[in-house]
């Protein structure tokens, strides 16, 4: 069981442990859903937490440390940071998808699983993986590539992406690449690199042979479908151009600007008042988090060769998913006979699904840290027993950007508990370049005080059973797909 | 030769025709499978001869010269083991079935009989189970791997204990298989032995199965045996005194005796 | 006139032919095997559980090892069963020579979070079962002037067991029980109240518990066969010691669990997660607890390496308890 993370012997022994660990293909960004999501899965069936967002222990002080810097300095340190894991161009011959793939399956622990979840990523589903004790590989990858661009530039930015994205789909007709522009959120990063996000649309050899060796025949595979859609530019058969993302702003807004875009970017110094957009074609499954049903094609056929059942866990947006795993969760303590009453937001990738499970805390995972995000707390709470206690964790991604909360509107969450609200981790003076979050909840949450055994997993069958008899309070739909006849 | 041994020759030739040892190869994911092939000139059924943990179809080629009078009987080199080319990875189980599935159609071999021996069994269960319209009958001769001996040390502890059963000619065999193999892809290949959950795979075997158990066999024990033919929702048992775990090598004519009436039901022999 | 002698029917050099012997929980592994070994030294078997269709079986087995067995059902937890059982036994035979106390059931939970009722129903069965049975056979033995009562109790009387507390409960308690009772009777010396100690056996108790952990449960390490139990359950009976051990690594454990207790407390959790805990999930259920549930299929990833652990268990208890005598003389210094 993991240890609390005080103290030079534990720090050392992590290294060790972290070592050992398989690292990621050079060409796939660290701090990004897919891969934040997949390790702290990987870590809580590794029966370890989930530090610093998964990077090595050694740099874990530091980054605490980061508050120190002035904000511009800071701003400096982020963005450095981001640039790092970026890619040049002429590197992209270097993406290899089943070097990806072997390392997604690398990181999970050597056993049979009852079930295996394929497809978005998703805070909120994470959390129903390690109730269920199941792995899950994800569709989707951020591969960052350097770039040279104003941020309120996006044609220009889709103009440079072109080639380079070109070829890759060329090389790789296993994947849609869906290459995004977002200078809103991601300000700081798409000064100096371009997000290009793929989906694979083919299982691939290593996924397959994971299923083949840790899902048994009768096993479920259980596809997590996120809806959201996004207007994009298409430029090839696998190649979109989405300006814009889930968050702040809305489609329009990056469309077609607004009062509120101005004023965002005057106070940007920028030298535009609305970005200069290209027309989107059609509406698309979106970059991040959107689900590309083409490789449903491959988990049926798997599927029927293996006897595997297949269920589509299927939802119109990330948010959509939260309510209902925090609801079982709340389910789970009850039926365990556990008093505490307490509910923790997480937000993007900073979560910890085994310190939830260890204090008894309900998750609630929030897709960002914008307005979006703060509505649906309160909706969540408006429809449910009031917590007595509610912790509060946010992303912090350096921008003041459109559409997000001040602190004094994030703590109206707080004035919901019926007795203590708190940041975990947080510094709100510093909010949103307060950088040293990302080292600083893994710490924090465990000076919550209550403690309570690992639980055995939830079976699919009681998964299945809770959702059934409470479906339609959800915008969540789960499909057991009819097995078709095995191929004559 | 007078014209009565001539008359012989010919009715000898008539009811058991020449059989022809042949090499059959195949192209299956970019590397080629070499296979042994035993053709009658008259058309017969199908038989194709799935060896076991590390070894090649040279061991099956006593069994098969007694099968080839009334089968036209294959004998593929799984990938990385015998002659066949050797993948960069070790294969699992259900990737060496994988293989086996593309090599079926690569050398056109329609629906066949499968019969398998120790591994081979846990190879044969996933190639039945995945395509049941290419396997018309199924014979597991000595499954494996009884989850009482599925950890490294007690597996080889069966299997030293399996070897007093072999025949000199069997070891020196062996022995030649495991050097062309090499250590590495034999040590990963037994691990990967271990961990397949064949008995999760059975329910799902909806072909006619025979399981053959020989009570000198240490590695599949009675108990077992019994177990896999239970799981089997069209499966039966025979257990065949005196044989060893290696029955396709050491002891053929009991073994191809036994499954005899299972292989051609209604034909008397 | 028959002398008093002759007319207690049993012969009078400690063999069990002709004696009278309750076994409750006959339907299990354990009880069945002790009837048929009691039935085969030409005892008169009295056969009792909660399920009759297995009880005729185990009766039937016992008829044709050429002894002579009845029928009884009852549920222990209920004292009116247990009485109506000693009635009825008496009633066929005149007379009970032996009771055996085998019926048991287990709870796997991390305590707190199962059902209260289910963790009752353990002590109900196990303890009060124990109790409803010496209430019931307590008073024959007076009325007689002899008879023996055997418990079989788990190591676990004296160890921890962790997740398995309702069962280490009542083990302890059952323990207590017979050594409070031979007090009392001290003035009857010919009753006789036992506790066998048994180490972990390789029977279907712990695959019908009720289990709230969220594991799939197996057995892994047993260091007994059935068989070894009922064995040492017969020789009690024909030789009765107030306190006595299956084997070497009971007795061993019982020693150990005393001396070494925090360690024993430590190491607990580990030692039953890796004895009993499975990847496979499984849904929480009362087993057997409320249903005498029929035989479970046994899983084929459960093999129980018998010998192994037995030499395992001697080792390590040894170890342990050579340790510990060491460390007890060396700070005596």
């Amino acid at each position: 069981m993991a240890k609390t993370s005080s103290g030079r012997a534990s720090l050392l022994r992590e290294s060790a442990h972290s070592m050992r660990m398989p690292t990621p293909p050079k060409f796939v960004a660290n701090f990004d859903s897919a891969t934040g999501m997949l390790r702290a899965n990987a870590n809580f069936l590794r029966h370890t937490d989930f530090p610093a967002l998964g990077s090595p222990p050694l740099l874990k002080v530091p980054a605490s440390r980061a508050n120190i810097l002035p904000k511009k300095a800071r701003k400096g340190v982020y963005l450095f940071s981001g640039w790092n894991e970026a890619i040049p161009p002429k590197k992209l011959k270097k993406v290899d998808p089943e070097e990806l793939s072997g390392w997604v399956t690398d990181e999970y622990p050597d056993r049979q699983f009852p079930a295996v979840a394929i497809g978005s990523s998703n805070g909120a589903a994470t959390h129903l993986y390690s109730a269920l004790g199941i792995p899950w590989l994800p569709q989707t990858f951020l591969i960052p590539v350097r770039q040279s661009v104003h941020p309120d530039e996006p044609k220009e930015a889709m103009r440079i992406g072109l080639e380079p994205g070109r070829k890759l789909v060329e090389r790789h007709p296993e994947l849609a690449l869906h290459h995004m522009h977002d200078a809103n959120q991601d300000r700081i990063m798409v000064q100096t690199m371009t997000y290009f996000r793929v989906k694979r649309r083919r299982l691939g050899e290593n996924y397959r042979r994971f299923l083949e060796q840790h899902l048994p025949p009768g096993g479920t595979i259980i596809v997590t479908e996120c809806e959201q859609k996004w207007p994009v530019v298409r430029i090839g058969d696998r190649h979109v151009f989405q300006h814009g993302a889930v968050g702040g702003a809305t489609k329009e807004e990056f469309y077609h600007g607004s009062d509120r875009v101005a004023e965002y970017l005057e106070r940007y110094d920028s030298p535009y008042r609305k970005w200069d957009s290209p027309e989107a074609d059609e509406e698309v499954p979106e970059a991040e988090w959107g689900f590309d049903t083409e490789l449903l094609d491959d988990i049926r056929r798997i599927a029927r060769e293996r006897h595997y059942r297949v269920v589509r866990m299927r939802f119109p947006e990330p948010q959509a998913m939260s309510p209902v795993v925090a609801d079982l969760y709340r389910w789970w303590y009850r039926e365990r006979n556990i008093p505490t009453n307490r509910m923790i937001c997480e937000s993007f990738i900073i979560m910890e699904p085994y310190w939830m499970l260890r204090t008894g805390s309900v998750p609630y995972w929030m897709e960002f840290n914008m307005e979006a995000s703060l509505k649906s707390v309160h909706s969540y709470l408006d429809k449910t027993d009031p917590f007595d206690e509610i912790g509060l964790m946010l992303f912090n991604h350096g921008v003041e950007a459109v559409g997000l909360p001040t602190i004094s509107e994030w703590e109206t969450v707080f004035d919901r508990a019926t007795k203590k609200g708190y940041w975990i981790g947080a510094d709100p003076k510093e909010f949103p370049m307060d950088y040293a979050q990302f080292a600083k909840y893994h710490t924090d949450i465990q000076k919550i005080p209550s403690r309570y055994p690992m639980p055995g997993p939830l079976t699919l069958g009681q998964f299945e059973d809770f959702f059934h008899r409470r479906s339609d309070q959800y915008d969540v739909r789960l499909e057991e797909e009819k097995p078709k006849l095995a191929a004559a | 030769m007078s014209a009565a041994l001539r008359r012989e020759q010919i009715e000898q030739d008539r009811v058991h025709p020449p059989v022809h040892q042949g090499e059959l190869w195949a192209e299956v994911d970019g590397r080629q499978m070499f296979a042994r092939s035993w053709t009658t000139p008259n058309p017969a059924p199908r038989v194709v001869l799935v060896h076991g943990l590390v070894v090649s179809s040279a061991y099956f080629v006593p069994t098969a010269e007694l099968l080839a009078a009334d089968h036209s009987v294959l004998a593929p080199d799984q990938p990385g083991f015998g002659r066949s080319d050797k993948p960069d990875r070790t294969l699992t189980v259900p990737g060496l079935a994988g293989a086996l599935i593309e090599w079926f159609s690569a050398a056109h071999v329609g629906r066949a009989t499968v019969v398998a021996n120790s591994v081979g069994c846990q190879v044969a269960a996933e190639l039945a189970m995945r395509r049941p319209d290419l396997v018309e009958r199924l014979v597991l001769a000595a499954p494996t791997v009884e989850p009482a001996a599925r950890t490294v040390p007690r597996i080889v502890r069966r299997w030293g204990q399996e070897s007093k059963t072999q025949s000199r000619e069997l070891k020196k065999l062996l022995l030649k298989d495991y050097a062309r193999a090499g250590v590495p892809r034999a040590i990963r290949t037994l691990k990967q032995a271990l961990t397949d959950p064949i008995e999760d795979k059975l329910p799902y075997v909806t072909v006619p199965t025979l399981v053959v158990r020989g009570t000198e066999d240490p590695i599949c024990t009675q108990a077992w045996a019994e177990e896999v033919a239970r799981l089997l929702p069209n499966g039966g048992l025979l257990t065949l005194p005196g044989v060893p775990h290696a029955m396709n090598f050491d002891a053929p004519e009991q073994f191809v005796d036994a499954i005899g009436p299972f292989l051609r039901p209604g034909k008397g022999r | 006139m028959a002398s008093i002698e002759e007319t207690t029917g049993r012969e009078r050099n400690d063999s069990l032919r002709g004696a009278v012997v309750v076994v409750t929980g006959a339907s299990g592994g354990i009880g069945s095997l002790t009837a048929i070994k009691l039935a085969k030294r030409g005892a008169h078997v009295a056969v009792s559980s909660r399920s009759e269709d297995q009880l005729k079986r185990v009766a039937a087995e016992c008829i044709q090892a050429g002894g002579s067995a009845a029928v009884f059902p009852a549920d222990v937890g209920k004292p009116d069963d247990v009485q109506r059982l000693a009635e009825n036994v008496v009633d066929k035979y005149g007379r009970i020579d032996v009771w055996v106390n085998c019926a048991a059931t287990a709870l796997f939970s991390h305590f707190g979070e199962e059902p209260l009722p289910d963790y009752r129903r353990v002590l109900e069965t196990n303890l009060f079962g124990c109790i409803h049975s010496a209430r019931a056979c307590i008073p024959q033995f007076r009325h007689q002037g002899g008879g023996t009562m055997i418990n079989v109790v788990s190591v676990h009387s004296r160890l921890p067991a962790a997740y398995l507390s309702s069962y280490a409960v009542a083990n302890a308690g059952i323990r207590s029980l017979a050594a409070c009772l031979r007090s009392e009777l001290q003035d009857v010396p010919e009753v006789r109240v036992c506790n066998l100690t048994a180490g972990a056996t390789d029977t279907s108790l712990f695959r019908r518990a009720g289990n709230y952990t969220g594991h799939g449960l197996t057995t892994r390490v047993t260091v007994h066969t059935p068989e070894e139990v009922a064995q040492a359950i017969v020789e009690c009976a024909e030789n009765p010691k107030d306190e006595q051990a299956v084997s070497l690594p009971p007795r061993m454990a019982l020693v150990g669990g005393t001396l070494a207790s925090r360690l024993a407390e430590r190491k607990a959790q580990k030692i039953v997660r890796a004895g009993f805990f499975t990847d496979r999930p499984a849904e929480p259920s009362s087993g057997n607890l409320f249903d005498p549930v029929t035989q479970i299929p046994r899983r084929f990833d459960e093999g129980a390496p018998t010998t192994g652990s037995r030499k395992v268990a001697i080792a390590a208890s040894t170890a342990g308890v050579g340790i510990l005598a060491g460390l007890l003389l060396w700070s005596r210094r």
